[in-house]
């Protein structure tokens, strides 16, 4: 069927297509991109008494000269240890999301949302009255939260799961500096108490004032910071991070691959009497490799570009630098040491690493997919 | 399909028919328009009333933005920059001064007589000059103060701080105040806000030689100054560890939490300026409130009698044998160099001088206006219980040993400040570190940072060699600075 | 044994219970210190000792600040707006424009095509930060600073909606296309009327991702919009925010009165997106 003449319609009607997008792209996307290229080889700077020379390599020959930049490499890295537990979290729940939710018998449902909302309210009335008004807020919490549950199921699950994603920006970020606070916050607070009950006297974590980590046994060079082993500062973006992704775009995602499921794949499964360990393992997780692989391409890329905002708002990058990921480095560079051209070079050795974990990520993933 | 996209479109264009509608006419009053960018608060927009009420043919506009400066570097150097901009510390003003930003005003400001000279603050002119050029005006003046809570020293049965006390004499103040030992909501530390800089100033510390060629970290104000807050968090363990502290330039403002913790009583003091009013006055209002609660309820327990803040204020100890020296801060306004209205826009740096603003300053008790002639204007006496004239003298008082640090030509003050942040944030959290070899390191970063300057800048590299005799920045420093 | 499958559903409606109030407890919080008075936002309990509502009135301009006795200088509804408004155009400029990419990218052969496609990729993996002042000089030169276009262009084209449409197109079997050419439809009516409905949930879905994206988006506003009556909502926040400090209590009043409508709309959304689902699951 592929003769010359109609490649060349195809080719024509392709560009018909793209080309609304591939404007928007040459214009915001490619041409900016050329720029800055071009840029990491030159003086580019914010201050106008510095010529803007073409200097070569220069800028990453210092680059890699540079030892914090293999350290905040490292933080990116290690920040980066919460993307596969935050796709197994969004896999996990798109797939609980995804059992049957409803009773056989349907006047369970109104009847155990009726019950939850009796029990929720009542209890929360009587520990409100008895002065516990904190516990009575959470378990009011509660009760509304499982008489949506019963009613409408995996519809309000699911918008309970994503609320993370409502509330982004700068009230996540003071929400979580705030539960993070070492000696006053809501977090080490319950530490404390769960400390206290079972009569340990651990210390509590320092979270966004230390500069321990899990890894922190590790013979780290020097100037890594390492305060050893513990929760710190990364793992508290890790951590938060995670709460966030867990139930937000992956999980959507995998919910709209696991609805792509042809049913009869698991009619056939029943017949032979799978567990549904097996189900999962055999239908589910292969017959999901497209999403997984979008969602890891995607959990890369973002992932090595990431941690900016928290260090911004947070940290400042700190304590010591556990937090300054590359992406807060180049913000560092180009905008507060004003020298864009540095800045710039260290985006690009940024962007081939992820050029390389993407190209062996799509080899890697197609020959999964067409296995 | 086809249904729903047009349904979509239509319900765009309507929208969009909508914002247009919603869309203010611009003005057509003949005025001259002035764009300023700073953070916004409540007071912003009476400043902002009398200024134009004050020049009817200008029209002052803000603009809010963070406390960062990438906006207005951005908007800059792309040529559509504000006519007004804040810089907030004297490390933001060197930037704003080397990205072209900032306009040269010494001679606008003494034809309009709001020059430095003798309209501001000696102690803040590092704040608003660079190589004796005037930049800025300020907007607000502030140095940092003790604040201490007489409810907690009442508590503890302990003498109220003296104001001329040292540095060591208020650390075993310090240790009286802080009971660790209740652990949870009951602790209650010594002091919060303290830090290096504090003892660094007290030392008249400086981080660059008087021709800004040599990096001082290794000299004995600065290692003294860690040292001491080394001691203070892990020796005498007066102080929570300073993580909010030393982000104070952060976008969220000063150490966010701390204010309404100290309020809360959970510290006995703190050093900070006496624009702390202004969140401690709602605080007061509060706990009043709380109070009446209180007392209305028949069934009150006395136990729980809710705390109502009184304070009490001492200029920042000195060190034994030495003049009481203090860091000066300053928010001020900087006129855009590039701006087209530049000349309009100095007309508000003049009115910031004027006793109209320092009026409002000291009503929103905010720091100190910039021009000492206006100190008084406008004060109150405010709430009795939060001391507030006192603090005011207090203020008035410590401002008069204020100075600000040098600056170096060759390397930004904020490179400097990031990387001592680093360095402290690492002594906190490995106490068995040592200050030497922290700073020794600091000091090796920024070697090699001003290399990359000078290498980046022919200038820049001509004018030190002149200095030093050499362009290798590492070479130079292994001599003696003259 | 009728009993025992009940019991499962109920055990899985304990789990979801669970998960759900562990994702919300955050949420618990910030809905409570939107209550609080200033001075108690640093308490770790959820709830104010003394209830503040007027929060809510204060951001809205109902009532002065409780501390000034000054009226906050702002215009919420106006910020709601214009996030609307920004959001609503980008998200449909995007999902149509990725739509058609992905189109050509998926169900047309041609020379080039994957090469270009990867070419789309790449742009993905340079951090935004420093195409951030070429992008700003280019607008600056297209005169779209401050103006609603200067906010909606930039974000109308996005890589990530291509890559993602390709990947639902690619899973649409070719017969379905084929069927059509024979029944003598063009690429255009294929592309409306089999290839777009089949692909519903990945339009909703990409619906649901920009919208949210776009909704929160802080930096570009930041340094495009110089106008009182331009400024979103996150640019808003700011007022909230200065030299001393925050107000933290008014910053979670505002944020939670800014997604109560956008949960509504995630609701809806969600709606379609189950029936789009199956829509496209049985067919397939």
């Amino acid at each position: 069927m592929s003769t010359p003449l109609r490649d060349q319609k195809n080719f024509r009607v392709a560009w018909l297509f793209l080309l609304p997008n591939f404007l928007g792209f040459l214009i915001f996307g490619l041409v900016p991109l050329l720029l800055s290229l071009a840029g990491s080889f030159t003086t580019w700077s914010l201050r106008p008494a510095v010529p803007l020379q073409f200097v070569g390599f220069t800028n990453y020959i210092e680059l890699f000269r540079d030892r914090n930049f293999y350290f905040y490499l490292y933080n990116t890295a290690y920040l980066m240890l919460g993307l596969p537990v935050a796709i197994a979290g969004a896999l996990t729940l798109a797939v609980l999301l995804n059992q049957r939710l409803n009773f056989k018998q349907p006047r369970y449902r109104p009847g155990l949302a009726l019950a939850a909302a009796v029990v929720g309210v009542g209890s929360a009335a009587m520990l409100w009255v008895s002065g516990a008004p904190s516990l009575a807020y959470i378990l009011l919490a509660l009760g509304v939260l499982s008489t949506l549950g019963f009613l409408f199921g995996s519809v309000s699950y699911r918008t309970f799961f994503y609320l993370p994603h409502f509330t982004a920006g700068a009230a996540t970020i003071l929400l979580w500096t705030q539960l993070y606070n070492p000696n006053f916050g809501l977090i080490n607070q319950t530490l404390r108490q769960v400390y206290d009950f079972f009569g340990v006297t651990w210390e509590v974590p320092g979270w966004l004032t230390s500069t321990k980590s899990l890894l922190g046994f590790l013979p780290l060079p020097a100037h890594f910071n390492n305060g050893g082993f513990g929760l710190g500062a990364r793992e508290a973006i890790m951590l938060m991070g995670v709460w966030g992704a867990i139930g937000g775009n992956t999980m959507l995602l995998y919910l709209a691959g696991l609805s792509n499921i042809p049913p009869d794949l698991y009619e056939a499964a029943d017949i032979d009497g799978a567990s549904s360990w097996q189900r999962f393992w055999h239908i589910t997780f292969p017959q999901l490799a497209p999403t997984t692989f979008f969602v890891t391409i995607m959990g890369v890329i973002g992932g090595l570009q990431g941690g900016f905002e928290q260090a911004r708002l947070m940290t400042q990058g700190g304590p010591a630098g556990t937090t300054t990921t590359i992406s807060y480095y180049i913000y560092t560079q180009g905008f507060e040491r004003l020298d864009l051209g540095y800045g710039a070079a260290v985006a690009w050795v940024l962007f081939v690493m992820i050029l390389v974990l993407t190209l062996a990520n799509w080899k890697f993933g197609s020959r999964r997919m067409s296995d | 399909m086809r249904l729903l996209l047009t349904s979509i479109l239509s319900a765009l264009v309507l929208l969009t028919i909508i914002a247009q509608w919603l869309k203010p006419a611009p003005p057509q009053d003949g005025k001259t328009p002035l764009v300023w960018v700073s953070d916004n608060n409540p007071e912003r927009q009476r400043q902002i009333t009398t200024f134009n009420q004050l020049h009817p043919d200008l029209r002052l506009n803000l603009d809010p933005n963070n406390t960062g400066l990438q906006k207005v570097i951005v908007q800059s150097s792309s040529g559509v920059g504000p006519d007004l901009c804040d810089s907030y510390s004297a490390g933001q003003l060197q930037t704003l001064v080397d990205t072209g930003i900032a306009w040269d005003i010494t001679e606008p400001a003494a034809a309009q007589g709001f020059a430095m000279a003798d309209k501001v603050w000696p102690g803040a002119a590092a704040e608003i000059s660079y190589n004796g050029r005037q930049y800025s005006y300020p907007c607000n003046v502030n140095v940092d103060i003790l604040i201490y809570n007489k409810n907690i020293f009442d508590r503890f049965g302990v003498p109220y701080p003296r104001a001329d006390m040292t540095w060591d004499e208020f650390v075993t103040v310090a240790k009286q105040v802080t009971r660790l030992e209740q652990g949870g909501r009951d602790a209650v530390y010594g002091v919060t806000g303290l830090s290096w800089l504090h003892f660094f100033a007290a030392e008249r510390g400086e981080f660059f030689s008087p021709d800004g060629t040599r990096l001082l970290m290794q000299g004995t104000p600065l290692r003294a100054a860690f040292q001491r807050h080394h001691d203070l968090l892990h020796v005498h363990r007066v102080s929570p560890t300073s993580l909010d502290i030393t982000t104070m330039s952060g976008q969220g403002g000063w150490g966010a939490g701390n204010i309404n913790l100290f309020a809360d009583g959970r510290f006995a003091m703190v050093t900070i300026g006496k624009w702390v009013l202004i969140r401690l006055r709602g605080a007061h209002a509060d706990q009043l409130k709380r109070l009446a609660r209180w007392e209305a309820n028949p069934a009150r327990n006395p136990a729980e009698r809710p705390v109502v803040l009184r304070l009490g204020s001492v200029p920042l100890p000195c060190l034994p044998g030495r003049s009481p020296s203090y860091l000066v801060g300053s928010r001020s306004a900087v006129v855009n160099a590039r701006s087209t209205r530049r000349t309009d826009a100095v007309q508000f740096l003049k009115y910031l001088s004027g006793p109209e603003y320092s009026r409002l300053i000291n009503e929103g008790v905010d720091a100190l206006p910039g021009n000492p002639a206006h100190v008084n204007l406008g004060l109150r006496e405010g709430v009795p219980d939060l001391a507030e004239l006192e603090m005011h003298s207090n203020t008035v008082a410590a401002i008069q040993s204020g100075f600000g640090f040098r600056k170096s030509p060759f390397l930004l003050t904020s490179d400097v400040e990031r990387l001592l942040k680093d360095a402290v944030n690492r002594m906190e959290t490995s106490p068995t570190l040592p200050v030497t070899e922290l700073l020794a390191d600091v000091e090796r970063s920024l070697i090699g940072l001003m290399q990359r300057n000078l290498n980046r800048d022919p200038a820049l590299r001509a004018r030190y060699r002149e200095l030093t005799g050499t362009a290798d920045v590492a070479a130079a420093h292994r001599e003696p600075a003259p | 044994m009728l009993l025992w499958q009940e019991l499962k559903t109920l055990l899985r409606h304990l789990v979801m219970i669970t998960l759900a109030i562990m994702m919300v407890v955050p949420f618990l919080w910030m809905v409570g210190t939107s209550f609080k008075p200033h001075s108690e936002v640093e308490r770790p309990a959820l709830l104010p000792e003394q209830a503040q509502p007027e929060n809510y009135a204060i951001v809205l301009r109902r009532a002065p600040d409780p501390y000034t006795q000054r009226f906050l200088d702002l215009d919420f509804p106006k910020w709601y707006f214009n996030s609307l408004f920004v959001a609503a155009w980008v998200t449909a400029l995007q999902v149509l424009t990725s739509c058609m990419a992905a189109y050509a990218f998926s169900r047309i052969e041609w020379r080039w095509r994957d090469k270009l496609f990867f070419l789309y990729l790449s742009t993905m993996m340079i951090p935004g930060l420093v195409l951030m002042l070429p992008n700003y000089q280019i607008m600056v030169k297209l005169g779209l600073v401050n103006t609603y276009l200067g906010l909606i262009l930039p974000a109308a084209f996005s890589a990530f909606g291509t890559f993602l449409m390709r990947q639902f197109m690619l899973g649409i079997p070719k017969s379905y296309d084929e069927a059509a050419e024979i029944d003598g439809a063009n690429h255009l009516q294929i592309f409306l009327d089999v290839i777009l409905p089949l692909a519903r949930p990945g339009m909703i879905t990409l619906t649901i991702f920009t919208f949210m994206g776009n909704f929160q988006s802080f930096f570009w506003p930041l340094v495009m919009v110089k106008d009182d009556h331009l400024r979103t909502i996150p640019i808003g926040l700011l007022s909230f925010q200065s030299q001393y400090g925050q107000q933290t209590e008014l910053i979670m009043a505002a944020t939670v009165m800014n997604i109560v409508p956008l949960i509504i709309l995630f609701v809806t959304m969600q709606k379609q997106l189950v029936a789009g689902i199956q829509l496209g699951g049985v067919k397939g």
